[in-house]
């Protein structure tokens, strides 16, 4: 990367299923909380999985909450809006920017729009295709509504996509805003998304049997599923002219994203990792690190049974004699399975670890997954020092995103 | 970092009057678009008002019985697509499937499968959801259908950031086979319409479905024909390119992206326009010689239409040159991310055949300025420029210039 320019993060914003605020975020995952119980939105007995990380009621129930974010008339860009401003005030910079600033904005997301769709979809089947009642206006079951609300409310004018694949769908919009900045296309970028539990992805997800009847348990050979999460994260990523240039406090280093397709299967990992590998190692590559240099991997750990044998293979595949030195936890446990949004809260779970040098356990796991030779962190947090680290994510449809964190030391003096 | 030339290659499309390759691209403006009636039980917003359904497409070429089984319409299209354009670069065997990406495009393409997979539950049989139907509520399974078939493990994304997302995702391709990522890149959108999709279009373009036709270049009035398809481009570094003895239609030489701000509009932004030139970085061409643009012209005095307009006159008065215009919206409708998607094919197209094709259903009286092509125009380019809006004032601008012999 040597002549291209470097990418940090200043800002950082969450709204999790443990409520408004990414220090809450952060310090909920180091004390080993689950935030998964029974589903209390919609009516899940019809369901063998009756559980999930909803975000709590006192914010999604607030109706006066939407109004001071721009009256978003969808709840996943609801909580994206939410946690896109905490990371604006986090890293010190304006919440309405001067157009010629062309600040952009990345966004990752699956079920964004999926409330209102099902209202759009019931007056469709019962109401002659009427406009439904509290179902939004038309263009918020467009997953781009959640973006041109972002844009809209932060008058972000600069290189802004929406990327949807799947369960992957933020971490590949980190990799977007880091070649945006990287390639000079603009100073700042919003990256992250917000999801939502809509009924239809928790019935999808339990007829393919990968809803937990109890707790996620990654790693583990009693596993038997995730829990549907759902919320909102953003980060700020800066050029480090910028940051260095406005006196920014810096979280971390974005040192390169890797992307692939297993090309395997639509719904399931492949079964030596061989493909999700790929995007590991183009990551480090783009990262100029080899794998002997990655301290954590912040895994995808869906506590499925294909994901979890797959990321090991692919782990042990890349990583060698060295997979017994790294640490790897998964978050999901705690905040379940947040499908699109996934990507960024692991990211940024995994940019605090580096600036923490604390590793956030997996909780509920007894960790005797076959073969596997790695740290898997249980139980509880541990201080370890985390100089590089990784945070993977798998998807539908093959897709498979990876970011390498670096910390950011304080005596480099930018480019 | 060192920057490869970007080729494009091959282009295969999907669109109401038929399927092909360059060759039907190059026919579009000649057909009849195959419009047809908004069906009478599906609430047509007035009498005359049309839809464009592709429904002509080789899948048994690509796909066994049973993969089609399990395929929905937008995996089928966007696969029949790939495999056209494929074709039209003269690849058979794609020799670096490991590292070849694919990065689609798409505004709504995965409405028709949700609902259908939604169906038992939105009827209050939730236990008789179809399992099978799951994977296609994801928006990538298009995507993730071709990577799947060719054997394509490179990078892999789905745009789904509106009608320009096929524009944004061509960018990427561009920008990853620029620097070195991928030899090659499939690059492009895909659209499919049902009854509840085409429902939702009534609701979505409510206001812009009331004229009696489309006036394309209008400054008010006209109509959107909703429509589907699927329009999909091969990228190739010219490394990649020279070594298999490819022909290419075009380079890709510069792209920007963005969002009007609140203070501003397609004329009065200087600060737009100065980001407008940045499609100028790679090329080091001079507006002067844009040869033509390949406009996102909806034949319908959208939001979108309008800042376009304002645009053109905009780079008219400030460059004083009037390059002429072309919709490509006009010959398939409003297909969102195909239309803009095809923008780029027959942006590159003419470099090939050395003609621009007219724009259908013009208006009798174009905006002020607007020098629209009316009927095939016989050029020989050194540049193009592809423009896209959208109604959230988003914009993405590629420019294209000629292969260097």
């Amino acid at each position: 990367m040597s002549q291209s320019r470097r990418v940090v993060v200043t800002g950082i914003g969450a709204v999790s299923p443990f409520g408004i605020g990414a220090e809450l975020f952060w310090n909920s995952l180091l004390g080993g909380l689950s935030a998964i119980r029974p589903v209390e939105s919609f009516d899940a007995s019809a369901y063998r999985g009756k559980v999930a990380a909803e975000v709590p009621s006192s914010v999604s129930q607030d109706a006066s909450l939407a109004a001071r974010y721009g009256n978003p008339q969808e709840k996943a860009t609801l909580y994206a809006t939410i946690a896109a401003q905490e990371a604006l005030q986090d890293a010190g910079l304006p919440l309405v920017f001067a157009s010629e600033a062309r600040a952009g904005c990345a966004i990752g997301t699956l079920c964004s729009g999926a409330h209102n769709l099902e209202k759009y979809g019931r007056a469709f089947v019962y109401d002659d295709g009427a406009l439904p009642e509290g179902g939004g206006p038309p263009d918020s079951i467009v997953v781009s509504y959640q973006l041109n609300h972002l844009t809209g409310h932060f008058n972000l004018t600069g290189p802004s996509t929406l990327i949807s694949t799947a369960c992957a769908s933020s971490t590949d919009a980190i990799g977007f805003a880091f070649d945006a900045i990287r390639n000079g296309d603009c100073d700042t970028m919003l990256a992250g998304g917000g999801d939502i539990i809509g009924e239809v992805v928790h019935g999808g997800f339990n007829a393919v049997f990968s809803i937990t009847t109890s707790k996620a348990r990654p790693f583990d050979r009693e596993r038997d599923g995730f829990a549907i999460g759902e919320g909102g994260a953003f980060i700020v990523m800066e050029s480090l002219d910028s940051a260095v240039a406005r006196n920014a406090r810096i979280y971390g280093e974005v040192l390169g994203y890797g992307l692939s397709n297993s090309a395997y299967h639509l719904t399931s990992t492949s079964k030596t990792g061989e493909g999700e590998g790929l995007a590991i190692r183009r990551a480090m590559a783009e990262a100029q690190l080899e794998p002997s240099q990655i301290a954590y991997i912040n895994a995808h750990g869906t506590a499925t049974s294909a994901n979890d044998s797959t990321e090991t293979n692919s782990i042990h595949a890349i990583f060698g004699d060295h997979a017994e030195n790294l640490y790897v936890s998964s978050i999901k446990p705690m905040i379940g399975h947040c499908m699109g949004a996934a990507g960024i809260f692991e990211a940024i779970s995994t940019i605090l670890t580096v600036h923490h040098d604390q590793v956030p356990p997996t909780i509920n796991t007894a960790g005797n997954e076959a073969g596997m030779r790695f740290k898997l962190v249980k139980d509880k947090a541990v201080k370890a020092p985390v100089q590089y680290a990784l945070s993977e994510s798998f998807g539908f449809a093959g897709a498979c995103s990876c970011v390498v964190i670096g910390k950011y030391k304080h005596d480099q003096l930018g480019n | 970092m060192t920057n490869s030339d970007v080729y494009i290659t091959g282009m295969g499309l999907i669109a109401p009057s038929g399927f092909g390759g360059s060759d039907y691209i190059a026919s579009l403006a000649e057909r009849d678009p195959n419009f047809t009636h908004w069906p009478e039980d599906q609430h047509p917003p007035r009498a005359s008002a049309m839809l464009g359904v592709s429904s002509v497409y080789p899948v048994e070429k690509y796909f066994t019985d049973r993969q089609l089984r399990l395929a929905d319409r937008a995996m089928a299209m966007a696969m029949c697509a790939v495999g056209s354009a494929l074709e039209d670069a003269g690849i058979g065997e794609i020799d670096c499937a490991d590292d070849v990406a694919t990065i689609f495009g798409s505004m709504r393409s995965e409405h028709s499968s949700t609902q259908r997979f939604s169906l038992p539950f939105l009827m209050g049989k939730p236990k008789s959801l179809n399992a099978a139907q799951f994977p296609m509520i994801a928006r990538n399974v298009a995507c993730g259908q071709v990577a799947m078939n060719l054997g394509l493990r490179g990078m892999s994304s789905m745009e789904c950031s509106g009608p320009l997302a096929s524009l944004g995702a061509i960018a990427r391709g561009y920008d990853l086979v620029r620097r070195g990522r991928a030899p090659m890149a499939i690059v492009g959108g895909v659209e499919t319409l049902s009854k509840f999709s085409v429902n939702q279009s009534r609701h979505l373009y409510q206001q812009y479905l009331q004229g009696e036709r489309p006036d394309f270049f209008a400054g008010a009035g006209g109509t959107l024909v909703p429509s589907e398809g699927c329009s999909m481009l091969i990228l190739e570094s010219a490394e990649h390119a020279e070594r298999r003895g490819a022909t290419p239609y075009a380079r890709i030489v510069g792209s920007t992206a963005g969002r009007l701000g609140r203070d501003q509009d397609g004329a009065s932004a200087a600060g737009f326009l100065t980001r407008l030139l940045d499609t100028n970085i790679d090329a080091r061409q001079a507006w002067k010689d844009i040869a033509f643009i390949s406009a996102s012209n909806s034949g319908c005095a959208t939001t979108a239409s309008l800042l376009e307009l304002e645009m053109l006159r905009s780079i008219y008065d400030k460059y004083d040159v009037a390059p002429p215009v072309t919709a490509a919206r006009s010959w398939i409708g409003e297909a969102e991310s195909v239309a803009s998607s095809l923008q780029v094919q027959v942006a590159a197209n003419a470099f090939r055949t050395g003609s621009v094709p007219a724009t259908r259903s013009t208006a009798a009286q174009a905006a002020v300025g607007i020098n629209v092509v009316r009927q095939a125009l016989a050029v020989k380019p050194s540049s193009a420029l592809v423009t896209g809006f959208d109604e959230a004032r988003n914009y993405v601008f590629l420019r294209l210039a000629q292969v260097a012999k």
